[in-house]
């Protein structure tokens, strides 16, 4: 099993995001669950549309202040292998959409800034997250 | 198992049956300088059963198969429909029948609806 460890470089279209903290990607789909008036539980669980969105915390403020919300581009971040392993790993949101941006300045603390992507799928179908191994 | 005239056309989905109130028709009559009214019962007409729930199925092709079967079912006729509980309502028929949005894509196909039914006594 491979492993990873480190996160070597974070774009967003042109845009390097360097200094990145950390890469998150979710899947959440709404639950629509109901049952019959004679169910004591729900008997059909469907989810709407499921939702791809990334997180990256990174500490290149002036990167993420230079961007735009509702920016529209692949976001991209390579994972390098841990020790031991021999492959990074390519990871592709496709069609991610720029929906927060959070700079967070502290005392006695260096400036994080959150950004917030949900991604486009393209025709509706394809899944715009792909990663793969790379040598 | 919710079926009408003894045909299962639901069971693909959960769904619950709301009964409305029966109606009764009256007349009223008011007259000057007399309080109170005159109320004539004219009799029970009606009252309206609603079905909720969803269809689902493996293809859009066998959800809109679900959807049609439902739709012959709107006939004018009268038909006897039995409720998830064994309720029997006998002489009732389909008023109005949708989908109460898209058929959507999740694990399957699926669709959410409501059935209004006229029931007479």
């Amino acid at each position: 099993m491979e492993r990873y460890l480190g996160i070597s470089s974070v774009c967003f279209g042109q845009t390097a995001l360097g200094l990145p903290l950390s890469v998150r990607i979710s899947r959440q789909g709404q639950v629509e669950a109901v049952g019959g008036d004679a169910d004591l539980y729900a008997t059909s669980v469907q989810l709407a549309r499921p939702v791809v969105a990334v997180e990256i915390r990174t500490r290149d403020t002036a990167a993420a202040e230079s961007l735009v919300l509702a920016q529209k581009a692949d976001l991209s971040w390579l994972v390098g292998p841990a020790q031991g392993g021999s492959n990074a790993r390519q990871a592709v949101l496709s069609g991610a959409v720029l929906v927060t941006i959070d700079v967070t300045c502290e005392q006695n603390a260096a400036a994080v800034a959150t950004l917030r992507f949900v991604a486009e799928a393209p025709d509706g179908l394809c899944d715009p997250f792909s990663c793969q191994e790379v040598p | 198992m919710s079926t009408l005239d003894d045909i299962d056309l639901f069971s693909s989905g959960p769904h619950g049956l709301h009964c409305g109130s029966w109606q009764r028709a009256t007349a009223r009559r008011g007259f000057s300088g007399l309080n109170g009214e005159l109320v004539l019962d004219l009799g029970c007409r009606s009252r309206r059963l609603t079905l909720t729930g969803r269809l689902q199925a493996d293809t859009a092709e066998e959800l809109d198969g679900l959807i049609r079967n439902i739709e012959m079912w709107n006939d004018g006729k009268f038909h006897a429909l039995v409720d998830n509980h064994g309720r029997s309502f006998p002489r009732v028929w389909i008023e109005e029948f949708q989908t109460t949005g898209p058929i959507r894509r999740g694990r399957g196909f699926w669709c959410d609806y409501t059935l209004q039914f006229r029931q007479l006594p």
